[in-house]
């Protein structure tokens, strides 16, 4: 599976140079608040896949839906001059780290947990 | 589990190439911007749009006009009274804002003079007499609140007017007057009279000095045309290729 998102991401980087993608600078937002959900799916799908509760549909439609609410924020802040897209970086910035220490502790346990069964054996 | 790897696949994918594009297109510049520059910008923005429909429309109309000749001409008629009319309609506006005929209209008639007041223990008596900076500074403000004609004392104002003071007395275009000084003005009577003596208005800081000034709105204001020598020496007209709009201003 890292092996896949490793593939992914070298694929992300090498289009990204490889196409000269241009978009007006007000657009800059929304790209960053899709980066960021994105981000935070992934993160989220790699915790439920630990705890073995993933499941395709949950992992898309969040990103769908996370990716739609974080725009039409972004896009309420711009008409209203509010800057709302503090809300939808400080949420998916604290899920980051959020579901990072649950991987942490997944990782932890599944690793150096069997190590000290090793050990006492 | 295929689908999931796909997934992961695309969402990567998704993460690489943005992050990509984002500090391609960021390159180290600053995008946060706070919200009173937006505003100013918008204004601007909506300033130089106003700006441009403007020259739109009047580019428009300078069209239509040229058509309608054109079609007029085309069809062979004799457009010469057409032309004529056009002209003398010109004709009018020129003169009256050259200040070559009598103009009348609704205005403010505004009447500065000489404070009666005591003077106080080594107080200069200038600071109640009219200065020739006070009828200036007077004009401006009426220029400002949408006058069109001006006179001071029956002396049309016109674009190489002066007034310069001259010991008890103000020579306004080369002629000599004393106190009290009448200024009359065409244009929005109450916008006139709001500017000079509502708070901080000119008139208003002339009566505080001990000065008289008095304002009435009138109906009908006859402002006569400007009757000096005003034949120039130096300025000729200047032709389109001589001159570039916006290049040596």
């Amino acid at each position: 599976m890292i092996i896949v998102m490793l593939i992914g991401l070298a694929a992300g980087i090498f289009v990204g140079f490889a196409f000269d993608v241009s978009y007006p600078s007000e657009y800059s937002f929304y790209i960053s608040m899709g980066l960021l959900a994105a981000m935070d799916s992934l993160l989220g799908a790699i915790r439920a896949d630990m705890e073995g509760k993933y499941n395709n549909l949950i992992f898309i439609s969040g990103f769908l839906t996370n990716a739609i609410l974080a725009a039409a924020l972004v896009y309420l802040g711009d008409r209203l001059g509010l800057p709302f897209y503090y809300a939808v970086i400080l949420v998916f910035g604290g899920r980051l780290f959020q579901n990072l220490a649950v991987i942490r502790r997944l990782i932890i346990e599944k690793y150096l947990t069997k190590k000290e069964k090793d050990i006492t054996n | 589990m295929k689908g999931k790897a796909i997934l992961y696949f695309i969402i990567c994918l998704f993460v690489g190439c943005s992050i990509v594009v984002l500090t391609k297109t960021v390159n180290g510049q600053h995008l946060f911007v706070s919200s009173k520059v937006l505003d100013d910008y918008r204004i601007t923005i909506e300033g130089e749009r106003k700006d441009i429909e403007n020259l739109i429309k009047l580019a428009d109309e300078s069209r239509e006009e040229l058509e309608a000749l054109e079609a007029l001409k085309a069809a062979n008629e004799d457009i010469s009274r057409e032309v004529e009319a056009r002209l003398l309609q010109d004709l009018d506006f020129y003169s009256l804002a050259g200040g070559f005929v009598d103009a009348i209209g609704p205005g403010v008639e505004v009447v500065i003079d000489d404070g009666t007041r005591d003077l106080e223990f080594g107080e200069n008596p200038n600071d109640i007499l009219v200065h020739d900076l006070d009828l200036l500074l007077i004009i401006n403000e009426l220029k400002d609140a949408g006058a069109e004609v001006i006179s001071v004392n029956g002396q049309r104002i016109v674009d190489t007017s002066s007034i310069s003071c001259s010991g008890y007395t103000v020579r306004i275009n080369g002629q000599f007057y004393a106190r009290p000084f009448v200024i009359r003005a065409i244009g929005d009577g109450s916008r006139m009279s709001a500017a000079l003596i509502g708070p901080g208005g000119y008139g208003t800081v002339l009566k505080d000095w001990g000065l008289i000034f008095r304002i009435s709105i009138l109906d009908d204001i006859v402002i006569p045309a400007y009757t000096e020598d005003r034949a120039s020496k130096y300025m000729t007209l200047s032709t389109a290729d001589k001159v570039k709009e916006g290049e040596n201003n």
